[in-house]
Formats: structure tokens, C-alpha cells, sequence
């Protein structure tokens, strides 16, 4: 990255304005792209993993996405909204894809994918706590599951879900306080 | 992240929500190999190498060995007969399933070969023509299927396969293929199965293989549409023949054909 943008990184304070100067850089700067995807990749693939449920998909996806993102950043315009709600568009677009293509074929579980992840009672936990998660949030509707998994497992703010989904903030608010709503009567046993 | 607009009962789910969703990251091996692709792809894209690599990656040459024979039209009429196989009733899942096995097996199978013919059976008005073409990668090539598009790795750098006029939908000017064209139609099947608008044929025996039919049409302008139909080797995901059909308002236009041999490295 040259000087001027180095100048332009140190005086912006906030993550959105960052995000729009490292993409704008990374039009031309392959570093750039790399600190973009340093950025955001698990926050992306948290957010996949989550909708499809299986690590060989949530991978394939992940770098499906970032692909995309690649052969798109030349048009990317910060104008037109930030970084994040740009780049999970195109995630979420993969995983509306992915379901389109595959909704009828079976995957293989996360148990044959991982087998050889660390020690068995950890890898044992770890599958169990994030199948409660998908158990619980499969109790959502598809908006509401949507907006769950944008605020915590991708993090983004509701400015940045409302522009992902292009819908406006009081209807994400409004979304997520009727998915927590539900997420608490399933686990007070409701 | 703000959420102090939740109700108390609330931000106690919300933590845990959080907490559970954040127990997950990506493999360490899988995160370094992507990055390493991409950064890679966006030199060969955009970066200041871009220059050089669009010189520096040489795509194999297409080398025309001949004019063979330029018979009459019963050989149009022949391929007619054959062009149109009997199409598997397949059930969706069925389809998605083959066309996943395919791709797996090109993706083996495609980094083996080094060289390639193809011969062009070519349907104009009342003559037919028949022609040789060859290419070859030189020894520091090598084409590799990667997210379902075939790239050419020469001397460091990476380039799409110019295949993308076979993958495209959609309308376009033209969507016929000339004899130039064919030399990286294979290139564009792994893309083509993944778009699963195409529709798969009951298997048959082909120049010793035993292949595959999977079919697809493009409209273009002018309402010319294209039928084509790949035939694939069912073991290797290679591409055996290529068949295409161009009407216009359900009148033949043309059609050609073309059989590919490949050279693959033990």
C-alpha cells in the first residue's frame, strides 16, 4: 500500500471506513485483499458454517465466496454501502445457491469430516455445542435465522444486516427480538 | 456490537447465541491455502504482475494438422440420427449426484494431461468439412480444475481457461461455436455441471469409451438457438465428443461435431 493510503488508514477511526480503503486499495494491491480476507474470513466462515452445518461445505462455500469477492472487487463501490454488507451479500447469495443445488443431496456429517481434528472429547463437545446451536436456530424462521447468525456469528451491526438484506434497521431489530424471543422460550424448554 | 436496546432476558440468550455461534473457526490449513490461491489469482488479475503474466502465460498453441475430407450431407443426416440420445428420466437428486461424480473425477484427471487432438465435423448448408487440430502444454504447464473453473499454471502464474463462452448462460451475439473455439470446450464443463441447467443422456459406448451424454441449449440473438451435448468419458470425466445443433425458428441451421483424444502423463 502506498503512503497516502497509509496516511488515510491511520486517521480513520471507524471499521467501515477502513474496510472501504483497504478495498478500494485492493482493486490493485493483492496485500490489500489479503488483509480484507484476514479481516473477514471467520466472520464468513462462521456464517456459513452455520447455515449448511458441515465443515466440508462451510470450506467449499468460504472460498467460494472470497472468489467471488475477488472477481468483483474492481466494481465494488463504498458509495453504495460498506465492505461487510457487500461481501456477506455474496455470501448469502452462496448459501441461497447452495441450497437450490444441493437440497436434496446429503452430506456427509461433520463426525466423518473431522475425525482426525484433535483430542476426542473436545472434538466430542465441540460438535455437540455447535449442533445445539443448529438445532435451535433451525426453530427460526428463515429471517430470523438470517439475522441471528448475521449479528453473532458474523458480527455485523444492524446497519450493516439492514444493508446486507436490504431491508431497514427497525425491521432487523424487530426480526432479531422476535428470534431471541423464540430462542429463549426453546431454551427455558418451550 | 450494541446491543443494549435488548430486553434483559434477552441479552443473557443473545450472549449465548454468541458464544455458541463463535465455536466454530475454519482449519488453519484451509484458511493459509485459500489465501495463498487468492493472493495468487490476484496478481494474475489485477496486480502490477498482471502484465507479465498476461505475457508470461503462454496458452498452448492450436495447431491445425489438416483438412481430412469434405463429404456430402449423409453425414449431417447421419449425425442427426445420433445427436438426439434418449435422455434419463433422472430425478434431480440423481443428476446433481452425477454431476458431482464427474466433477470429482475431471478434477483427478484433468492435471494429467499434457496434450490433446480434436477433430471438427463441420456442417455448413450442404458441405461438411472435417479437420485435425492438436495442442500441447509445454513441460511447465499444467491445467487444473479449481471452484469449478480449469486454469493453466505456466511458469508460476495462473490463467483462466478460455472457456467461457461454453459456460455462460444466457443470451449472447453468438452462440455457436466455430472450429477455432472447440480447443477448450472441455475447460468448461466443470462449471457447466454446476449450473444444473443441463440435462444428463443414458450412457454409451463411444470410440472405446464408455460415456455420458449431458446436454444443454443457449438462445442467442436473432433467435438462434444452440443445442449441444457433451459426451463424457464416465471414468474420467474427459470430454469424448461434442455435439452441437444451431436453429433458428426450428430449422436447422447447422450442426458439427467434434472428437477429442487426450494425452494424459502416467
Amino acid at each position: 500500500m502506498d503512503d497516502a493510503l497509509s496516511v488515510s488508514l491511520a486517521v480513520s477511526a471507524d471499521a467501515d471506513s477502513r474496510d472501504a480503503i483497504i478495498a478500494e486499495a485492493a482493486k490493485s494491491d493483492s496485500e490489500a485483499f489479503g488483509e480484507l480476507y484476514e479481516r473477514y474470513y471467520s466472520r464468513i466462515y462462521r456464517y456459513v458454517y452455520h447455515r449448511v452445518g458441515n465443515v466440508a461445505d462451510a470450506e467449499d462455500l468460504t472460498a467460494l465466496v472470497f472468489m467471488k469477492a475477488l472477481e468483483a472487487i474492481p466494481a465494488y463501490q463504498p458509495r453504495q454501502g460498506g465492505f461487510a454488507p457487500w461481501i456477506f451479500r455474496i455470501a448469502r447469495n452462496g448459501v441461497v445457491d447452495y441450497y437450490r443445488r444441493y437440497r436434496h443431496v446429503s452430506t456427509l456429517d461433520d463426525v466423518n469430516h473431522e475425525a482426525t481434528d484433535g483430542d476426542p472429547v473436545s472434538r466430542t463437545l465441540g460438535l455437540e455445542r455447535r449442533a445445539e446451536l443448529r438445532a435451535m436456530v433451525e426453530r427460526l424462521s428463515d429471517e430470523q435465522r438470517e439475522v441471528v447468525l448475521l449479528r453473532y456469528a458474523a458480527d455485523l451491526s444492524f446497519g450493516e444486516i439492514a444493508a446486507a438484506m436490504r431491508k431497514n434497521e427497525p425491521a432487523v431489530r424487530m426480526l432479531l427480538h422476535r428470534g431471541l424471543r423464540k430462542l429463549k422460550a426453546v431454551m427455558d424448554g418451550g | 456490537m450494541d446491543d443494549s436496546t435488548l430486553h434483559d432476558d434477552f441479552s443473557g440468550v443473545a450472549r449465548q447465541v454468541r458464544e455458541l455461534a463463535h465455536h466454530v473457526d475454519g482449519a488453519q490449513d484451509h484458511r493459509a491455502r485459500l489465501r495463498n490461491e487468492l493472493l495468487s489469482r490476484h496478481a494474475a488479475l489485477y496486480g502490477p504482475e498482471r502484465r507479465r503474466a498476461s505475457r508470461g502465460v503462454r496458452f498452448p498453441t492450436l495447431r491445425r494438422l489438416g483438412l481430412l475430407a469434405a463429404p456430402a450431407l449423409a453425414g449431417a443426416v447421419a449425425l442427426s440420427a445420433v445427436f438426439w440420445g434418449l435422455q434419463v428420466s433422472g430425478h434431480q437428486n440423481t443428476q446433481s449426484a452425477e454431476a458431482a461424480r464427474i466433477t470429482q473425477a475431471l478434477t483427478q484427471t484433468i492435471p494429467t494431461v499434457t496434450a490433446w487432438h480434436w477433430t471438427v465435423h463441420e456442417t455448413v448448408g450442404h458441405r461438411q468439412y472435417v479437420i485435425l487440430y492438436s495442442s500441447a502444454l509445454t513441460s511447465n504447464q499444467r491445467i487444473y480444475v479449481r471452484y469449478n473453473r480449469v486454469y493453466l499454471y505456466s511458469n508460476g502464474s495462473w490463467a483462466l481457461a478460455p472457456a467461457d463462452q461454453w459456460a455462460e448462460s444466457g443470451s449472447t451475439a453468438d452462440p455457436t461455436m466455430g472450429a477455432r473455439d472447440w480447443q477448450w470446450a472441455f475447460a468448461a464443463l466443470p462449471e457447466m455441471l454446476q449450473r444444473g441447467d443441463v440435462r444428463f443422456l443414458a450412457t454409451r459406448s463411444l470410440a472405446g469409451h464408455a460415456t455420458v451424454g449431458i446436454r444443454y441449449s443457449r438462445l442467442g440473438a436473432g433467435g438462434v438457438r444452440v443445442m449441444a451435448t457433451a459426451w463424457v468419458d464416465e471414468r474420467t470425466g474427459l470430454l469424448v465428443r461434442m455435439q452441437q445443433m444451431v436453429t433458428r425458428a426450428g430449422k436447422a441451421l447447422g450442426s458439427d461435431w467434434v472428437d477429442f483424444q487426450f494425452r494424459v502423463s502416467a
